[in-house]
């Protein structure tokens, strides 16, 4: 489904108070973000792989070098932090499609590496490290001209006719760990269900008026 | 039509690694320097790959510096009509050395450096034989004494073992290999996700399984060398 379709079926699957009390989009789509969300999270306790089928694709992104030497590139987009390296970038790659070039690491590990380490003598790939806002890069010595990167990114930051992949997944069974999980629409529902619409017009206002909202 | 390279890069063993037991590159970092020090591991107790260098005598110091990359000294070998003539280590050769005037030096009146038992070359044939060829190991200098005999027009070679991590290029380990890395990996992994620390002593198990394995290779003879064996002991019988 493309975003405003997925914000329409919250929308109709809501009660009606009456005809002049409605959700605002911007909290419903906060809502969706959030409850998608936790769906990543469990489909990365499930199975990490399979983030790879929820990202969004950027292509040709530059890259830039600082004063210290560090190699960085901005991210395109926010993205939705994950407990893994790499947190919401799941893949990076050169544009031409094949060995692995790119491996996630964390600023840690990119510490530790330069103070010694086997790996730093037989590495030739690139390590790519993601704070909030950007991506810097360890070992980038090949002339590569622009990155493609692969994205989780939030339900806001999607544009009104993309299509968002939501997880289907119902179970989540990590190693030693199960649970019943609910779906997509479970989880915005438990959020949504339990607000009166008329608080929920996101200005913060204490007094209500007749002008509509959206 | 050619098979596969018998010697593959040490990464190659990682990223196959991943590929067949379904694990994310997370960790690819992690799991590379793991199997660098499995190699080394293999290189050091299991491993038959020595690596061979000419080195110099420092006709100074009378001694040989120990190349950076020595692990484990093997021998000190010097030709002699084609084949290699053995040191034999004697932990008694003088190994201090003198400073003098801010240059590290030998002082001939503290043995430093002086020819041991002159005229008393012995052969193993009579009692109490010697090999007058000796050396001293000194692991901590990281240098190989020998006594006054021998000077930097000498030939001499040392075997040794070394890491087998190529600092500067690729390191390409043999492909007969893998399992040993895969079981090695699979064991590390065990201590690394704690999750799978139940798995522990089994994993460890098939490590230690696969290095008999690869010991069993690498140290068996073949049929020839059998029957070469067989044959020196016999003993023709004179015929009447």
């Amino acid at each position: 489904m493309i975003k405003q379709e997925i914000r329409s079926l919250v929308r109709n699957s809501l009660p009606k108070i009456d005809k002049t009390n409605r959700f605002a989009d911007r909290y419903i789509d906060a809502v969706i973000e959030k409850a998608l969300a936790s769906l990543y999270h469990d489909v990365f306790l499930t199975n990490p792989l399979s983030l790879q089928n929820y990202t969004k694709v950027y292509y040709t992104i530059g890259f830039d070098y600082n004063t210290t030497g560090v190699t960085y590139c901005t991210l395109p987009e926010s993205i939705i932090p994950l407990e893994r390296k790499g947190s919401g970038v799941i893949r990076v790659s050169a544009p031409a499609q094949g060995q692995l070039i790119f491996f996630p690491t964390d600023f840690r590990e990119m510490d530790l590496i330069a103070n010694g380490s086997f790996f730093n003598s037989v590495n030739t790939k690139v390590g790519y490290a993601v704070n909030q806002t950007r991506m810097e890069l360890y070992n980038l010595s090949m002339s590569i001209k622009g990155l493609r990167l692969d994205l989780l990114i939030p339900f806001s930051k999607y544009a009104e006719d993309e299509e968002v992949k939501i997880p289907e997944i119902t179970d989540v069974i990590g190693t030693n760990y199960r649970q019943v999980a609910q779906t997509f629409m479970d989880r915005v529902m438990a959020i949504l269900g339990v607000v009166a619409p008329v608080d929920t017009k996101d200005d913060n206002a204490s007094v209500m008026t007749n002008a509509k909202d959206n | 039509m050619t098979d596969t390279s018998a010697l593959i890069p040490i990464e190659q063993i990682v990223t196959r690694w991943l590929f067949k037991y379904r694990k994310s590159v997370d960790d690819y970092g992690l799991y590379v320097e793991h199997a660098a020090q499995c190699y080394q591991d293999f290189n050091l107790y299991d491993g038959e790959i020595l690596t061979t260098a000419k080195v110099t005598l420092n006709p100074t110091l009378k001694c040989i510096e120990m190349p950076d990359d020595l692990l484990k000294f093997i021998n000190l070998v010097t030709p002699i009509k084609g084949g290699y003539w053995s040191f034999t280590q004697n932990d008694n050769i003088v190994n201090t050395t003198t400073t003098v005037g801010g240059v590290e030096t030998r002082d001939d009146t503290q043995g430093e450096g002086v020819k041991m038992d002159v005229d008393r070359v012995v052969s193993y044939g009579a009692k109490g034989g010697y090999n007058k060829f000796r050396c001293t190991v000194d692991m901590a200098a990281r240098r190989i004494y020998t006594d006054n005999t021998y000077t930097a027009n000498d030939y001499m070679v040392l075997l040794y073992v070394s890491s087998g991590i190529n600092a500067t290029g690729e390191t390409k380990v043999p492909s007969f290999l893998i399992p040993v890395f895969d079981a090695y990996l699979l064991w590390k992994e065990t201590i690394i996700e704690l999750n799978l620390a139940k798995l522990h002593d089994q994993r460890f198990d098939q490590y230690w399984k696969e290095k008999m394995k690869v010991r069993n290779l690498i140290n068996a003879m073949s049929k020839d060398e059998w029957l070469d064996i067989f044959y020196s002991q016999f003993t023709q019988a004179p015929q009447r």
